[in-house]
C-alpha cells in the first residue's frame, strides 16, 4: 500500500499530463483547421504543379490558429466570468438547508465539529455547512470557487449511516476539492469546451447559409457570375464543414480528457483526506458503506448537472466523473475482498431509492 | 543595443523575479507554520474550559466517584498553570517540558473518567453528558488536528528551505529551519484497561 502522499504527487502529474494534452488538442484543431485551409487554396490553383510545389505556409497557419483562439479565447472568458463563485447559492440550488451555531440535534452538532476539525488539519477557514435534508442516498459535495465562499453539503443518507470517523473521512475528501481549487480547474476546462462548442457552431452556421446560397441560385439561371457564386458558395460549405467536424471532434476528445482530470481529481481528494485525518481506513469504510446502498442516486433535479462535485458518481466508464468503488477502495484497504455491507437496512431504503422510513429516529451503526 | 545584451538583461531580470518569488514563499512558509503553532493553544485553551462543566455533569449521576473527578480537575489547573508558564518563555526548554509533561497526565485522569463513566448507563443516557462529551471529543481532536497541522506546515517549510534552488534564497537570507512538535508520549495511548 502506498503513502497519500505517493498518491497526490501521482495525481498531480497526471493532472498536469492530460492539461497538456488538453491545450495541444485545440491547437490540433487548428493545425486541422489550417490543412483544410492549404488544400482549398491550391484546390482554387489547380494544377499539378503548384500541388508538388507545396510548401507549409506559416503564415496561413497563423491566421487559422489566431481565428480559431479569438473565437474559442472569447467565448471561453464569458463563460467562465458568468460562473457564479458562492457555494452556498450551489448548495441552496440543491434543496440544501444551511446548519449555523444552533444545530437541533447531537448529529448536526456533530457534523459542525468534524468540519471544524478539518478546516484546522486543512489550513482553510471553515465553509459553510449544509444538510441535504430529502436526499436518502449517501453522498456529499463542496462547492464555491474560493476559500472565502466555500460550502460543503452532505445527505440526510449520509449521516444516518457514518460515524464519527468515517464523516470525517469525507468531509476531508471535500475540504480537499476546496484547498486543491478543483472547481475551478473544472470550470476553466468547461469555459474552453464551451467556446469548442461555440466553434464548430459556427461552422455549421456556415454550411447551413452556404447550402441556403447553393438551394437559391439552383432556382435561377443568370449566365453572369454564376460559377463564381457558386464555387464560393461550395468554398464556404466545406469550409463550414471542416470547421464544425474538427469542433465536434475537438468536443470529444476534451469531454473525454475532462472526465480523466475530474477522475485524477478525485484520486487527489482520497488521497488528501488521509493526509488530513491520517485515517485510510475511515476512508475505505466510507467508501465501502457507499457501495452497499443498492441504488445510490441523487434525487434533486439538478443532480446531474452538478454530478462531478460529488463525492461519489455511478457509472464507470471513459466520461466517468468519478474512478471505480474498488479502485478507491483498494488504495486504502488492499486487503478488500469486494463485499460491500447491506446499507438498505440501515438506510431504510426500499427498492426505487425512496425513503421507506418516515419516522426521524437516528439509527446509529454500531461499529 | 545588440541581441547579446538584451537577452542577458532579460535573464537577469527573470532572475532577479524568481528571487524575489522565492524570499516571499519563505516568508508565507514561516509565517504559516508561526500561525499554526499558535492555533495548537487556541484549542488547549477549549479544552481546559470544557473540563469543568463535563466534571460537574458526572458529579450529579456518580457521586462515588469523587477521587476520580478531584484527580481530573486536579491535572487541569496543573495544565493551565503549565500552559500560562509556557506563554511567558515560548519555546524555553524546562516550560516546554512541564507543558508537555501536564498535559499528559490530564489526558491520563480524563481518559480514566470516561472509563468510569462507562459503569453509569443512566449517565450515557443522559443528553447534556453526551453533549459534552461529543464537545470533549471533538475539542481533543481540534488539538490533535492542530498539532498535526503544525507538523505539516513546518515540513512544506522545510521541505522548501532545503530544496534546490531555493535553499540559495534561504541561506543568503538566514531562514532557520524549523522544529517539528514531538508526540505526545503518555499513558493514555495504551488502550484504558476496563475492569468487569
Amino acid at each position: 500500500m502506498a503513502s497519500f502522499i505517493y498518491y497526490q504527487e501521482q495525481a498531480r502529474k497526471r493532472t498536469g499530463l492530460l492539461i497538456l494534452l488538453f491545450a495541444l488538442s485545440v491547437l490540433g484543431i487548428g493545425a486541422a483547421l489550417w490543412l483544410v485551409a492549404e488544400a482549398a487554396v491550391y484546390y482554387a490553383d489547380g494544377s499539378a504543379e503548384a500541388a508538388l510545389a507545396w510548401h507549409p505556409s506559416w503564415r496561413l497557419f497563423g491566421y487559422v490558429l489566431a481565428g480559431e483562439l479569438a473565437v474559442v479565447g472569447l467565448v471561453s472568458l464569458s463563460k467562465f466570468f458568468s460562473f457564479s463563485s458562492g457555494g452556498a447559492a450551489v448548495a441552496e440550488s440543491m434543496g440544501a438547508r444551511e446548519i449555523t451555531g444552533n444545530p437541533s440535534s447531537l448529529e448536526e452538532q456533530q457534523l459542525l465539529n468534524v468540519v471544524e476539525e478539518m478546516s484546522i488539519a486543512a489550513r482553510i477557514p471553515a465553509p459553510r455547512v449544509f444538510i441535504m435534508d430529502d436526499e436518502p442516498s449517501i453522498n456529499a459535495f463542496a462547492a464555491g470557487s474560493n476559500t472565502g465562499d466555500a460550502a460543503v453539503a452532505v445527505t440526510a443518507g449520509a449521516l444516518r449511516a457514518f460515524n464519527r470517523e468515517e464523516l470525517q473521512a469525507v468531509i476531508g475528501h471535500e475540504f480537499s476539492h476546496i484547498v486543491n481549487g478543483d472547481m475551478r480547474m473544472n470550470m476553466k476546462i468547461i469555459s474552453v469546451l464551451a467556446g469548442v462548442m461555440i466553434l464548430s457552431f459556427l461552422g455549421r452556421m456556415a454550411m447551413c447559409m452556404a447550402r441556403d446560397s447553393l438551394l437559391l441560385q439552383r432556382g435561377r439561371r443568370s449566365s453572369k457570375g454564376k460559377d463564381n457564386g457558386q464555387s464560393v458558395a461550395f468554398a464556404i460549405l466545406a469550409a463550414g464543414a471542416a470547421v464544425w467536424l474538427a469542433g465536434l471532434a475537438g468536443l470529444f476528445f476534451g469531454q473525454i480528457i475532462q472526465a480523466a482530470v475530474s477522475r485524477q481529481r478525485e484520486f487527489l481528494a482520497d488521497a488528501s483526506s488521509v493526509q488530513f485525518t491520517r485515517n485510510p481506513m475511515a476512508m475505505a469504510s466510507a467508501l465501502k458503506k457507499i457501495g452497499g446502498v443498492s441504488r445510490n442516486r441523487i434525487r434533486n433535479a439538478h443532480g446531474d448537472e452538478y454530478a462531478h462535485l460529488f463525492f461519489t458518481a455511478g457509472i464507470a466508464s471513459i466520461f466517468a466523473t468519478h474512478p471505480p468503488l474498488e479502485e478507491r477502495i483498494s488504495r486504502f484497504d488492499p486487503a478488500f475482498n469486494g463485499e460491500y455491507p447491506d446499507m438498505d437496512e440501515v438506510l431504510s431504503v426500499d427498492d426505487d431509492g425512496q425513503d421507506s422510513d418516515d419516522d426521524d429516529t437516528f439509527e446509529e451503526e454500531e461499529e | 543595443m545588440s541581441y547579446g545584451a538584451i537577452i542577458g538583461i532579460a535573464v537577469a531580470v527573470i532572475v532577479v523575479l524568481w528571487f524575489i518569488a522565492a524570499y516571499n514563499s519563505l516568508v508565507r512558509g514561516r509565517n504559516g507554520y508561526k500561525n499554526a503553532f499558535a492555533q495548537i493553544d487556541v484549542q488547549l485553551r477549549r479544552r481546559y474550559d470544557l473540563i469543568p462543566n463535563l466534571v460537574n455533569t458526572v458529579k450529579g449521576y456518580a457521586k462515588h466517584e469523587r477521587e476520580t473527578m478531584e484527580a481530573v480537575i486536579a491535572a487541569r489547573n496543573a495544565a493551565v498553570a503549565a500552559a500560562e508558564g509556557a506563554g511567558r518563555t515560548p519555546g524555553e526548554p524546562g516550560a516546554m517540558k512541564s507543558l508537555a509533561s501536564a498535559e499528559s497526565g490530564l489526558a491520563g485522569a480524563l481518559s480514566r473518567l470516561l472509563v468510569t463513566v462507562e459503569r453509569y448507563p443512566n449517565l450515557k443516557a443522559d443528553g447534556n453528558f453526551a453533549r459534552l462529551q461529543e464537545e470533549l471529543t471533538a475539542t481533543e481532536n481540534k488539538v490533535a488536528y492542530a498539532r498535526q497541522a503544525f507538523n505539516d506546515a513546518v515540513t512544506e517549510y522545510n521541505t522548501k528551505r532545503e530544496s534546490f534552488p531555493v535553499t540559495i534564497v534561504s541561506g543568503l537570507f538566514g531562514f532557520k529551519a524549523a522544529e517539528l512538535l514531538p508526540e505526545e508520549k503518555s499513558e493514555v495511548r495504551e488502550a484504558p484497561k476496563v475492569a468487569f
